[in-house]
């Protein structure tokens, strides 16, 4: 009997666990679905959510990483036997691609001062995609400090123009924020992602100079110009910028311009003596490679430009650039 | 290892990140600045801040999703949270433990029975939500934050116990800080505090809204402390260090318990345990306020918020020092936000935002206001701090681009906090020949809100007649100057219609920079060159460095105030916008 | 294990996760969200930093044949590095207040163009530091203003707060002359201010290469101690040195102190073998170059990165002397 009871309590007692378990069930499930259904990630009046992008890799996957070293003063000349040297430019550029060359046209300087990538070069490039069979090939910067004389006084625009490539004049809805993968610095940053759209080849063009701030500017920190926003923050921490700039760009190919080099008071110069007559152009699978040979020729060493060794320990490249046996050639 | 030394670690560990998120919240670069901190994890694991302002903007801000974290948990587990969590709970629990020493155990456990008093903080709870819930033809508004513990104990650290603590070190603070009715905070801090010397958790048992919440919600709760068996010697052992006051020696009162731990091992027979089964000598559930005492307090909280505003404060009695931070809502929808926590004073680096009294309505009180006598400056140009931190986007995050109008915002033009008005009566230049352009020198627009009328103002008994004048020396009738009173550069001596700078004087001949064409018995009178300021409406954004700088220090001759601030259209001074 | 230690574990290993949290939180750092805000460390009332337009020369600026090229742009420290990038640092560091620049082109032949920049510094000694750091080595003296000098392509010049840049877009002659013509018509507008660093008073002239000097108001060689400091090169018999000197407020015996300890800490050695021919010397070697330190009273004076040790040791003294005879 009075087990019975005991067992009857206990049946009750377990029932109502068991009630209390539903309704606690019940309590859970709506403050979730309660708090997924407000919840407001940007709060009122906020601008609108645009995803964050990223850029896919250009570099021609499976290609053994390549450098050739060209020495001579006519930049066509020199630029058209580097990709040669690297397996001509059908290596890279196929029937139907879209290519987009990011140039320098930081500054509305002209083109005898080398601040910004010569139009004979970027008219060169051009010509050489078009001729593999590209059916678009775009150019671009955002030099911030009004872009359209810029271009115009770089040359540039007039280079793209005759060579039959598109040029993309920033805009404020070019801008789309930008994560690099494992990047602490640009994240959520503005990148000027229009002229991404629909292209599957990269190359970035650079005239090799020294710089105020970083100790040189050469193809990594050309990427530099795919940024928007108040970027000049990014010049308290220059070398880690440089660094995440490789990570976020991984180009087709480069081409370092040291035909005249920049020497010093970089990176706007203002001076014909600023400039040496190296006579180099340099092209490479591997960024981090020109820039480290480019180092050589502003004689720097390397270890005074820290963003080499920081890219090629973030895996954008080698900063021994002797390992990839660059071809040196002559015209 | 017991339970209660994990309890213990979990308090001292929740204690000590609170306080770092009160050192932290300082603008910079080192370690110990604001980084990537998130300081206003508490306010985001506050259940009561959530559910407040999801029933006032039926939306869960941000970070504000944290509280379902802990609104799941408390369902599971109770009230967890105010044993375990809360750094306040914490605090007083510290507070309560030294209030203990030298009390008989039969004292002690009379300091924590169960008191009806227990019962205010639900009405408080309901109060506060309803207000937060039904407009009754009025807009609802939060309060929640006047006695949320969590906004209260970091407004009292941030405002109160930081700047006092680092008055000497500056190590949290570049500047010494000011609040405005610091006073009353600090008054309310140390009570809340010492009152657990009287009674253990005061403000826990008898005030605190967010926990009638929790032990509202824990009602269902899985696990619970309880009696094995109904009967027992009675010893009420249990209650000596019962921080709830729940009486788990008779029927526990699931929604007083906060999970202490304390009466487990204390027990001689070994009768209380943490299970899954209801107490064998019973439980209550419910609080303890009845029908007639929720209707009560639910009438209050719908008749509040209209009586409040009765004051017509949302209307044309609305307050022009209720200057609100750079990217605040319109003052209906800020209210319905706001938890008074005090993360965007703390974080100010000027420190000119500060708690307001309740000269704009008693909703205003510990609301942001901006005062521009206090602190190091204005509110700078190139700073949206205060929106960045804002747990509630009462003051949502706008870029700098919006702040200043620039780019896609520049139809828009800058965020406007208010207009800067020059008191003409107290202005140097204006009312007292005093040269003085500190306001338009320091007024950080482009081009400058503060412009320049250029006068020439007659001195005080500045009409004379000449005596002679030989080139650029002119001497005149009763004259009994300083030698050089007029030296200054900012002098100038009219006569026949020309003007000459004074360059230096005698007690009666004045020493000019070039001659004019005066004889005997011409009027000549004494100006001074004055720069007297005026303020382009369609520039000022009321950032109130003007006001800041002002050297008639007292009541300042320029002073910024809340008209045409771009939040509020209906205070607007232009006809368009 | 009982289940009470269990379930307290469970607890103190979630105290843990939040703490790891926390620190990760603290790695995600969004410099856009925060970086907007100018820090506030100074004394009160004096941290309104003033964005003055520049003073307004170029508006009305003209000069005969050549016809402006689009509007004045004007910049201030915000947005300096939109025209000129990376360079804006070094003009930054150094004082700079706001900056203007145009472009004019030839009436006739508009691809024969130069660009006026036209920097105010605040203070003569900011518009030295930012014109000598930028001395090019290839440079023929101008007349224009008491500090100029044209190169190929274009004229630099100071004059009081002022700094100058004129640079064409052609390197020739005519275009030399052109904006020389620009400076001396920029130079009309302002009274000529000769400027010479104190510092240099400090310097003998023999052997000292004339234009050499860069002065620097911090950081000099990487050592954030240094007040202001004045490099000059040396020529020694055919051997070229690097000479600098600073001159302090109070006595510079603990700045050498310091100095020689961060020259230590970046890899110099004190060299045993070397005895200073001079009083309170330090003679030290780092990468194989020789580096001296001496002090007398206020003034602090050395050697920088001399290849030859010989060299070095036989210029001090000459440097030394004059330090303590020009009080």
């Amino acid at each position: 009997m009075v087990r019975e009871a005991e067992q009857n309590n206990e049946t009750i007692s377990r029932r109502r666990f068991l009630i209390r378990m539903a309704k606690a069930g019940v309590a859970v499930a709506a403050a979730g679905g309660l708090g997924a259904l407000l919840y407001d990630p940007l709060g009122p009046g906020a601008r609108k959510n645009i995803a964050a992008v990223s850029l896919p890799d250009f570099s021609i996957p499976n290609l053994a990483p390549k450098m050739a070293i060209v020495s001579g003063s006519d930049r066509k000349a020199t630029a058209q036997k580097a990709l040669e040297a690297l397996g001509g430019i059908g290596t890279f550029i196929k029937q139907g691609d879209r290519v987009l060359i990011k140039v320098n046209a930081a500054f509305a300087t002209p083109p005898i001062l080398s601040a910004t990538t010569h139009p004979d070069l970027v008219g060169e490039v051009i010509t050489l995609c078009l001729k593999a069979g590209a059916a678009e090939v775009r150019v671009t910067d955002n030099p911030i400090n009004d872009a359209a004389s810029c271009f115009q006084l770089t040359e540039i625009g007039r280079a793209v123009e005759k060579s039959g490539g598109r040029l993309y004049m920033p805009k404020e809805s070019y801008f789309a924020p930008a994560s690099v993968n494992g990047g602490e610095l640009i994240r959520d940053w503005p990148l000027l992602y229009e002229p991404f759209k629909g292209v599957n080849k990269l190359i970035g063009l650079t005239p090799l100079k020294d710089h105020h701030r970083s100790g040189a500017s050469m193809t990594l920190k050309n990427w530099y110009g795919l940024l928007g926003g108040r970027r000049n923050i990014f010049h308290q921490d220059i070398h880690n910028i440089i660094k995440e700039l490789g990570m976020m760009a991984r180009p087709t190919f480069v081409i370092l311009d040291g035909t005249m080099a920049m020497m010093t008071n970089g990176p706007t110069g203002g001076a014909i003596s600023d400039l040496m007559a190296a006579n180099l152009m340099i092209a490479s699978t591997d960024p981090v490679a020109a820039d480290a040979f480019g180092a050589t020729v502003l004689e720097r060493k390397t270890a005074s430009l820290p963003f080499i060794r920081k890219a090629a320990e973030a895996g954008c490249g080698t900063a021994d650039y002797e390992t990839l046996k660059p071809e040196r050639l002559s015209i | 290892m017991k339970i209660t030394t994990a309890r213990r670690i979990s308090q001292i560990f929740f204690v000590v990140l609170f306080f770092w998120f009160c050192v932290v919240a300082t603008m910079g670069t080192e370690f110990w600045r604001l980084r990537g901190w998130s300081v206003n994890w508490f306010l985001n694991l506050d259940p009561l801040a959530a559910i407040g302002a999801a029933l006032a903007t039926r939306t869960l801000y941000r970070g504000m999703v944290w509280a379902v974290a802990t609104i799941v948990l408390t369902i599971i587990f109770g009230r967890f949270f105010c044993g375990w969590v809360c750094p306040f709970g914490a605090m007083h629990q510290f507070f309560g433990w030294l209030g203990a020493f030298g009390r008989k155990i039969s004292q002690r456990i009379e300091r924590n029975k169960y008191r009806k008093a227990q019962s205010i903080k639900y009405f408080l709870l309901v109060l506060f939500l309803i207000m937060a819930a039904f407009p009754l033809w009025e807009s609802v508004s939060l309060q929640t934050g006047l006695l949320d513990p969590i906004p209260f104990v970091y407004r009292s650290v941030n405002l109160v116990l930081i700047p006092i603590l680092d008055s000497h070190t500056r190590a949290v603070f570049y500047s010494s800080r000011q609040y405005d009715g610091a006073w009353f905070l600090g008054t309310l801090f140390l009570a809340a505090l010492f009152l657990n010397i009287w009674i253990p958790r005061f403000y826990c048992r008898f005030i605190c809204p967010l926990g009638a919440l929790l032990g509202v919600l824990g009602r269902f709760s899985i696990w619970r402390i309880g009696k094995t068996k109904e009967k027992s010697r009675d010893c009420k052992l249990c209650e000596k260090s019962c921080e709830g006051a729940c009486q788990p020696s008779g029927k526990i009162r699931i929604s007083e318990c906060v999970l202490c731990f304390n009466c487990l091992h204390i027990c001689p027979d070994n009768l209380i345990a943490w299970q899954t089964q209801e107490s064998s000598a019973g439980e209550i559930i419910n609080p303890d306020i009845g029908r007639r005492g929720f209707i009560l307090s639910a009438v209050s909280g719908l008749l509040a918020v209209p009586i409040i505003r009765l004051a017509g404060t949302l209307g044309t009695n609305w307050h022009h020092k209720v200057i609100r931070p750079p990217g605040a809502l319109a003052e209906v929808e800020f209210l319905k936000r706001c938890l008074k926590c005090g993360q965007c004073m703390r974080i100010c680096p000027t420190n000119v935002i500060v708690p307001s009294g309740i000269e704009g309505g008693l909703e205003n009180l510990w609301t942001p206001v901006l005062n521009f006598r206090s602190g190091t400056s204005g509110c700078q140009l190139n700073c949206t701090a205060c929106g960045f931190i804002c747990p509630t986007a009462a003051i949502r995050p706008i870029t700098l681009s919006e702040k200043l109008g620039l780019g896609e915002f520049s139809e828009k033009g800058p965020i406007r906090m208010g207009t800067a008005f020059v008191d003409r009566s107290r202005c140097l230049p204006w009312s007292m020949n005093t040269p003085c352009i500190v306001c338009q020198e320091n007024c950080p627009m482009t081009p400058k809100a503060i412009y320049l009328e250029e006068q020439y103002s007659t001195v005080r008994d500045g009409v004379y007649e000449a005596a002679s004048a030989d080139g650029a020396a002119i001497r005149v009738n009763k004259a009994q100057w300083k030698p050089e009173q007029y030296a200054a550069g900012d002098y100038f001596c009219e006569a026949g219609g020309r003007r000459a700078r004074i360059i230096s004087n005698s007690a009666d001949t004045l020493i000019l920079e070039e001659p004019l064409q005066i004889s005997a018995g011409d009027r000549v009178v004494i100006k001074i060159h004055l720069y007297a300021p005026m303020v382009d409406i369609a520039r000022c954004i009321g950032c109130g460095i003007c006001e800041h700088e002002c050297p008639v220090s007292g009541l300042r001759a320029i002073r910024v105030s809340a008209e045409n601030e771009s939040r509020n259209r209906n205070r607007s001074l232009f006809l368009k916008n | 294990m009982n289940r009470e230690t269990l379930y307290s574990i469970i607890i103190i290993i979630v105290l843990c996760v939040i703490a790891v949290g926390m620190l990760i939180v603290q790695g995600r750092f969004e410099p856009q969200d925060f970086f907007a805000v100018e820090f506030q460390k100074d004394k009160p009332g004096s941290q309104v930093k003033q964005i003055s337009p520049p003073d307004d020369v170029l508006s009305a600026f003209a000069i005969d044949g050549y016809k402006p090229m689009g509007e004045k742009e004007e910049f201030n420290e915000e947005n300096l590095s939109d025209k000129i990038n990376g360079k804006a640092d070094l003009y930054l560091e150094c004082g700079f207040v706001s900056m203007a620049s145009r472009r004019f082109a030839d009436i006739g032949e508009p691809s024969r163009w130069f660009e006026i920049y036209f920097y105010n510094m605040g203070e003569p000694q900011n518009a030295y530091a930012v014109y000598s750091q930028q001395r090019r080595r290839e440079r023929k003296d101008s007349s224009v203003a008491p500090l100029a000098y044209t190169v190929e392509n274009a004229v630099f010049f100071m004059n009081g707060k002022y700094y100058f840049e004129i640079v064409s877009a052609e390197a020739s002659d005519e275009m030399v002359l052109a904006v020389e013509q620009a400076a001396a018509a920029l130079m009309k507008s302002m009274p000529p201010e000769p400027f010479a660093p104190r510092e240099l008073s400090f310097l003998p002239e023999e052997n000292r290469i004339k234009g050499s000097e860069k002065l620097f108001l911090k950081n000099a060689f990487g050592f954030d101690k240094f007040p202001p400091v004045l490099l000059a090169q040396y020529n020694l018999n055919g051997d070229e040195i690097t000479v600098f000197i600073a001159a302090l407020e109070e006595d510079a015996k603990p700045l050498m102190v310091e100095y020689v300890k961060f020259m230590k800490e970046i890899g110099a050695t004190e060299t045993a073998d070397a005895i200073p021919p001079i009083p309170d010397a330090v003679v030290m070697e780092m990468s194989g170059e020789t580096e001296i330190v001496f002090v007398h009273g206020n003034i602090l004076g050395g050697i920088h990165a001399a290849a030859k040790r010989e060299s070095a040791l036989a210029l001090i003294p000459s440097i030394y002397e004059k330090a303590k005879n020009s009080k």
